[in-house]
């Protein structure tokens, strides 16, 4: 058969047909599954967050610091739940993808939910600082962890001294106890309205141990309580977030005051006589009334009564 | 159309399919092994992360005997959060199981569950997950039998993950 000009022949149809087809397919193929790949890292990088904050929390020391380097910039996503009993945080992260210059969607996300994360609720950095502090009610309840980005610059020059000596031991970067040079530096300070974050006691009875004992945080207009190693949080972390896991640590606390009220009836049983059971129960119930976080400094007292009663004579139900 | 064209046209029509066909099995293939790689990073995450937890578990306010004592779990605590109490905290643990089994001095062949006379092992949590890989530590196990005497055995922290 002779061939007309301008007609294809069958194989030139098939090789643009086919070589279209798997050509796209290719391209389509590879794009997935490098955004596949990259949901994968990212979901692994928030699962590890989650393992390498366990050996960081305090254990018995009064506090610990660690960090944390991704040696990529990332953007950190902290999600703080309360709706369920213990709640939790719901951790996820989204790495910068170098080809289109910007960050994807998030990985994963990894629900945290027997550890206490205080952060802000979207963190964009490089390196992660964590600062582990231990949450006493009266007795000893949970250690908590405090995240900080490598992007926020704090001065606590002016901040009060037990601060400053806590957390300057730390050495953190991006905290500076004295000489603090750089303009775009939030200041820390001890009842100064002027200032980025301003700490107010509010511990004056005799029973406190020091006027901060318990007090306020004042941060961006909003005011957030705080008792004891608490006022470390309220001053990095957005007021949602803080209000959340203050929630959280507050329902382990009404667990742990059960569990101590079952334990004296054991002690009592085997001649280790304690006083405080009544106090326990009426603790228990407080707790479980309280229901906004914000009412935690309204059983202060309470909890400082349980304490030295439960130091005062007796077995100790807890050390 | 004659009969040669038509069967051009179909020979075209079957290596397309077959094209098409070897692509969607190599698209599989590749997001088989690549499910499998998560699998395995999810488990050794998984691992790691039971391992590192040991520790915190033994030295939380619900097992350990005080602030000051590290590896040292309180049995009047046991005693509480293998009943009604540990049934709250189900879905506190990330992890499959908490047992204690006391060691030394124990005059008992058998495991015998607690409570009961001449206990020796604390069953406080078990999700029932098949294919459990499990991890131990040794730790104290102490009872406060009068205010001045603390009496203590050698025991083993079990914890376990689920092996997928």
């Amino acid at each position: 058969m002779k061939e007309k000009r301008g007609d294809f022949n069958f194989v030139t149809i098939f090789a643009i047909i086919a070589g279209v087809s798997i050509l796209i397919l290719s391209i389509y193929g590879v794009t997935k599954s490098g955004d596949t790949q990259k949901y994968q890292s990212d979901t692994t990088i928030a699962k590890q967050i989650e393992v390498f904050i366990d050996p960081l929390q305090t254990g018995f020391a009064t506090s610990s610091s660690g960090e944390i380097d991704f040696h990529q910039k990332i953007k950190f996503k902290n999600r703080c739940e309360s709706f369920t009993d213990f709640g939790g945080n719901r951790i996820s992260v989204a790495t910068l993808d170098t080809s289109r210059k910007s960050y994807g969607d998030f990985g994963s996300e990894i629900v945290v939910e027997d550890k206490y994360l205080f952060s802000d609720e979207q963190l964009e950095t490089e390196r992660l600082y964590t600062i582990s502090k231990t949450f006493s009610y009266p007795y000893e309840v949970s250690d908590f962890i405090i995240l900080i980005p490598d992007t926020k610059q704090y001065c606590l020059e002016n901040a009060p001294e037990f601060i400053k000596i806590s957390l300057g031991a730390l050495k953190i970067p991006t905290i500076s106890v004295e000489n603090c040079s750089e303009l775009n530096i939030t200041q820390v300070c001890s009842s100064d309205n002027s200032c980025d974050i301003s700490i107010e006691p509010m511990c004056l009875s005799t029973s406190c141990k020091t006027k901060y004992d318990y007090g306020i945080v004042k941060k961006e207009g909003v005011s957030v309580p705080f008792i004891g190693e608490l006022v470390y949080a309220a001053i990095f972390s957005e007021e949602d977030n803080y209000y959340c896991n203050v929630d959280r640590l507050l329902y382990r606390t009404y667990l742990l005051s059960k569990l101590y009220t079952e334990k004296a009836d054991i002690l009592s049983a085997r001649s280790c006589y304690t006083q405080i059971k009544p106090q326990l129960i009426e603790w228990t119930n407080s707790l479980l009334s309280s229901e906004d976080p914000e009412q935690m400094l309204d059983i202060y007292d309470q909890s400082m009564n349980l304490y030295n009663d439960n130091k005062a004579g007796g077995c100790k139900v807890w050390e | 159309m004659g009969m040669k064209a038509q069967y051009k046209i179909m020979q075209m029509v079957v290596m397309v399919l077959a094209i098409f066909l070897f692509f969607i099995l190599v698209g599989i293939f590749l997001i088989n092994s690549q499910s499998q790689g998560l699998k395995e990073s999810s488990d050794n995450l998984k691992r790691a992360q039971t391992i590192s937890s040991i520790e915190s578990l033994a030295n939380s306010p619900e097992f350990s005997c005080g602030s000051t004592e590290s590896w040292c779990v309180d049995s009047d605590k046991l005693h509480i959060m293998s009943g009604e109490l540990g049934k709250e905290y189900s879905d506190f643990w990330q992890i499959s199981s908490i047992e204690v089994l006391s060691i030394y001095p124990n005059n008992q062949t058998d495991v015998i569950e607690c409570p009961g006379e001449g206990c020796n092992y604390y069953k406080i949590y078990d999700n029932n997950q098949p294919n459990k890989e499990t991890y131990s530590a040794y730790i104290s196990l102490c009872e406060r039998k009068s205010r001045l005497i603390v009496e203590c055995q050698l025991a083993k922290l079990i914890v376990g993950v689920k092996n997928v």
